[in-house]
């Protein structure tokens, strides 16, 4: 398998907000479907999600909630706020541009 | 919305004990849990599992510090521990805490309350709406400024004036008020009917006066209370309104109460009543001053019309004023060259307009300068405290040098050192302010109580609001960062080895702080030595102040028979009565009566004219005028130069006769013998002069020369509906305030005595202010210097108990104890002249502004300077050499060998 990609902080903001936008889940959850939903090609390093998640809590863009997960523990689950539904949306929006204009560079069309 | 998750989570991250993160342990810890779990899941065994799952995670302990800092609670949260463990520190040691604390919240209260004077008589606005439009008018020239006004020319003015949305008229009295049974005096005010309007003021009960209540005169019988005298006298009851209260013996009905902190516009008084101005013949006997334009006795104050600068309004106001006087004296029209002298010099006068917002206060004028010395005084007293303390924490932190080191090794920052210390600091400073809240208005209430009660009570409104509140907390930040700054810079250079190293101290830079803050102490207690000097040898000079005539054994007391409705005719014959009575008694020596107080800033101004003499403007012809009955001369042994005393044969019928004093006799008859010359009052040449006495002071003890016109009081009996006795005694004050009023009340029933007092007790009432000041100083004064001393007593112990170890060895190398004592000496006598050199200066510097509250002393007075100055090396060497002296005293064994 090829080395996992790191991820730069702005673009693991962003999965984390996709990620949550479809259910709430908690950190561990959110590392195992990142996972998944890249094909395991971006494994998120463990180390720095709980920053990420306690950072865009700070910010307002997610809030938690303590429940109960799957195997009866109490769990800390992350969803987005309204606020941070918009910044999904812009930070989607700019990453398309950026990945656009990139892939323009890289495959200037004929 | 995302702000205030932004700060909820914030603060929960931060307050929630213990678990100040958003229970971060245990979320990764169930991370931990499901990436085991799922390991295990793929096969591996229990042990591996677990620390697979560890080793993919990362170091738990720095990710949770990563979360934390994401959650920027860092500073926060440090700011917290640290607060925790200085509170603990705090509660181990809790006498010095305390002490601490106390000497905090004493320094930063006494500045509280001198503060909350301070915006009470010269910094608050009034509270009525829009003070700042409000504008207090003078007549005059810039010379020679008067604040009273006629009544005609008010309503003249207030009718036909552009600038102003509304001008108000006052007057205050003390009238006796009567309800019930009972009567005692009261600070009446008369307003015009659109006072409260203008103002803006509204009723806390019933209604307050309006323009319809000042329409005729005499018509309107109604008052409205201050809120303070309804509490006071009424009980605030509801009752109150519509019930009736006699003033000057006319019932006036209770239409309403002010609002609460409605105090009138004149600061640090407060009229107990307002009544409509149309009432003012009642307020006295003899006729109405509303119709005369020849009698100025009211005050003015207008509201600026919007847009309306003050000097738009003063240009004119003075052109108004100009114009209604020319109408009044029927000179419209006539050209300046055909006007009298007088006439022309009247028209020249002015309006000027002060602003008024701050109200209108003779004691911000007497106490200005006396507040902000005071001001001074308090700062720097606290100055010299804090200081101290840094002074003590600075040696404390020599204590703590292993703490410090421990900390240092274990990878605190050094800013993370400072900020600790400083937080410390901080923490004991919040608690002596908090303190001094509650310490500050036992301070302010002394003081006022020190204040003159010259113009009928004193009422200053003292709550604290918010100016005050910021006052305190903005000196407490101060007095923190003062003496908290130089520790907390000390304890964070301390370097690691040294403050690991077990022993003494080495003599490093350390212990340079110390000694730097004790030259200012003692500089700075230099400066208040100084000023309580000063300030001291005013007051004695003042205490000593020649008036002109005896001032012990002399009583004054005050009646006013015809508030009683005496008839006018039968006065006389009450003050004679009264008179011979208290002459019958031997511990009398003279009694008689008189219309103004010596001393007690009274006074009657009348122009007068001396026939054959006109040259010069019309304030020339003006003097003091007093009325005296026969004796009163003798009374107050006042000796009679030339001619004769008053006597009872100059009667009603008789000529009109006066005594002049020496100066007035200089001024007016400087070439000619005075007795048997004509002086003219009111337009006809009718008093002549049958004496000379000797200067005496008539209003201001300052000046005993005042040109005195003394009249008769048996000629003028209209002025007597209240009188002053002035009795000479031997014997106790008491006794003959009691005879008198038994005498009193033995003519006429029901009247009473009032403004009992001795010429004694006048006299030192004048110099209330100085009295204040200088105690005060003196009182600060000795707090800093023993503050300073104290200080410097502690800093040389402790300086010199960490050196026993170097001194054990010079003694036992052939220094003798005194060598020891000389070595401090010299250390403590060069900072000491530091410290003069640094008061001197200081001294130079503010001498200046103190000089209004001196007298017959110049700021640069040599002897007080040098006498502080010995007085502040004194107490320096002697706290610095006692201890000195014990310690050198230690013998060398006994230190070595407790190494």
């Amino acid at each position: 398998m090829s080395k996992p990609t790191d991820l730069v902080q702005g673009t693991l903001d962003l999965l984390i907000l996709k990620t949550i936008s479809l259910e709430a889940m908690h950190g561990w959850a959110i590392a195992q479907r990142i996972r998944q939903m890249s094909a395991e090609v971006l494994q998120v390093q463990q180390g720095s999600l709980y920053p990420a998640l306690h950072r865009l809590e700070q910010q307002g863009w997610i809030e938690a909630e303590w429940g109960d997960s799957e195997n009866n523990r109490k769990a800390k689950y992350y969803s987005l706020t309204s606020a941070g539904k918009t910044r999904l949306a812009e930070e989607q929006h700019q990453w398309e541009r950026l990945s656009g204009a990139i892939n323009l560079v890289l495959n200037p069309s004929s | 919305m995302r702000v205030w998750r932004k700060g909820r989570n914030l603060l929960h991250s931060v307050f929630r004990s213990g678990n100040a993160d958003g229970g971060l342990d245990a979320e990764l810890r169930f991370h931990l849990e499901m990436e085991t779990a799922a390991n295990r899941a793929r096969g591996m065994p229990e042990n591996e599992a677990r620390t697979e799952a560890r080793r993919s995670f990362g170091m738990v302990a720095q990710v949770a510090e990563e979360c934390r800092d994401a959650r920027r609670t860092r500073p926060l949260r440090d700011a917290i521990a640290d607060g925790r463990f200085a509170l603990r520190s705090y509660l181990r040691n809790p006498l010095g805490a305390a002490l601490v604390v106390i000497t905090l919240a004493l320094g930063i209260g006494a500045n509280t309350a001198v503060f909350t004077m301070l915006n009470a008589v010269l910094l608050r606005s009034l509270p009525v709406e829009k003070p700042e439009q409000l504008a207090y008018f003078w007549q005059g020239t810039p010379e020679d400024k008067g604040n009273s006004f006629s009544y005609p020319f008010y309503r003249q003015f207030a009718e036909r004036s552009r600038s102003f949305s509304g001008v108000i008229a006052w007057d205050g009295r003390s009238l006796s008020a009567g309800i019930g049974n009972s009567s005692e005096r009261a600070a009446v005010e008369l307003v015009s009917g659109n006072y409260f309007a203008v103002l803006g003021v509204s009723a806390a009960a019933g209604r307050v006066l309006g323009v319809e209540d000042d329409r005729r005169p005499g018509a309107h019988p109604v008052a409205v209370l201050s809120y303070n005298y309804w509490q006071r006298r009424f009980g605030g009851a509801t009752t109150a309104l519509g019930s009736s209260i006699r003033l000057q013996g006319m019932p006036y009905e209770v239409i309403g109460v002010a609002e609460p902190g409605f105090f009138g516009v004149r600061v640090g008084q407060s009229p107990d009543l307002w009544i409509p101005m149309a009432m003012e013949a009642s307020t006295k006997t003899g006729e109405g001053w509303l119709d005369s334009s020849g009698w100025s006795w009211l005050q003015m104050m207008g509201r600026l019309a919007p847009g309306i600068s003050r000097e738009a309004a003063e240009a004119e106001a003075s052109t108004l004023a100009r114009a209604i006087l020319e109408e009044d004296l029927g000179i419209n029209g006539v050209p300046a060259t055909a006007l009298e002298d007088w006439q022309r010099a009247r028209l020249s006068q002015k309006i000027f307009l002060d602003e008024a917002g701050r109200g209108i206060s003779s004691l911000r004028e007497q106490f200005r300068t006396s507040l902000w010395v005071l001001a001074a005084l308090v700062g720097t007293l606290l100055l010299i405290a804090c200081l101290n303390l840094a002074s003590l924490f600075s040696s404390r932190v020599e204590r703590r040098r292993s703490e410090i080191g421990t900390r240092l090794a274990l990878g605190a920052s050094r800013g993370r050192i400072f900020r600790q210390f400083c937080l410390e600091s901080l923490l004991l400073s919040l608690l002596g302010g908090a303190a001094a809240v509650g310490v500050a208005p036992l301070a302010t209430h002394t003081l006022v109580a020190l204040l003159p009660a010259q113009e009928g009570p004193a009422y200053l409104d003292l709550q604290p609001d918010a100016t005050v509140l910021l006052f305190t907390a903005a000196v407490s930040l101060l007095c923190a960062a003062i003496f908290g700054t130089v520790p907390a810079l000390l304890a964070s250079r301390i370097g690691i080895g040294n403050a690991l190293k077990a022993g003494d101290a080495t003599t490093g830079r350390g212990s340079r702080y110390p000694i730097a803050l004790l030259s200012p102490q003692f500089g700075l207690s230099l400066v208040m030595l100084a000023a309580a000097g000063l300030f001291g040898l005013t007051l004695v000079r003042l205490q000593s102040l020649d008036t002109g005539f005896p001032r012990e054994s002399l009583l004054l007391a005050s009646v006013e028979p015809g508030a009683t409705g005496l008839k006018r005719d039968a006065i006389p014959a009450f003050y004679t009565d009264v008179l011979t009575r208290m002459g019958s008694i031997p511990e009398v020596k003279a009694a008689a009566i008189g219309r103004i107080r010596p001393l007690s800033g009274g006074l009657m101004r009348e122009s007068i004219q001396v026939p054959g003499r006109t040259a010069g403007s019309p304030g020339d012809w003006d003097c003091d005028v007093q009325y005296v009955s026969p004796g009163w001369f003798r009374t107050l042994e006042i000796p009679l130069l030339r001619g004769r005393d008053l006597a009872a044969s100059d009667d009603t019928n008789s000529t009109k006769v006066g005594v002049v004093s020496e100066s007035l006799a200089r001024r007016f008859f400087p070439d000619r013998d005075p007795i048997g010359q004509r002086i003219g009052m009111g337009g006809d040449a009718n008093v002549f002069i049958v004496g000379v006495v000797r200067d005496a002071a008539y209003s201001d003890p300052k000046q005993p020369h005042a040109e005195v016109l003394y009249l008769s009081a048996i000629q003028n009996p209209d002025l007597f509906q209240q009188a002053t006795f002035f009795i000479r005694h031997s014997g106790s004050a008491k006794r003959i305030a009691g005879i008198l009023r038994t005498a009193v009340r033995e003519t006429i029933p029901d009247l009473p005595l009032y403004a009992v007092e001795t010429m004694n007790e006048v006299f030192d009432e004048r110099f209330a202010r100085e009295r204040m000041v200088a105690w005060l100083a003196g009182g600060f004064a000795v707090l800093a210097l023993l503050l300073a001393t104290i200080g410097l007593y502690g800093m040389v112990s402790h300086w010199a108990s960490m050196r026993r170890r170097e001194f054990g060895i010079r003694l036992s190398m052939g220094a003798t104890p005194a060598d020891l004592v000389g070595l401090v000496a010299r250390k403590t006598a060069v900072s000491l002249l530091a410290g003069l050199g640094i008061g001197l200066g200081a001294i130079a510097a503010l001498a200046p502004f103190i000089e209004d509250l001196l007298y017959g002393v110049s700021s640069r007075n040599a002897v007080v300077l040098a006498g502080a100055a010995l007085v502040m090396i004194a107490a320096g060497m002697l706290a610095a050499v006692l201890p000195a002296r014990e310690i050198a005293r230690t013998a060398p064994m006994e230190v070595l060998r407790n190494e």
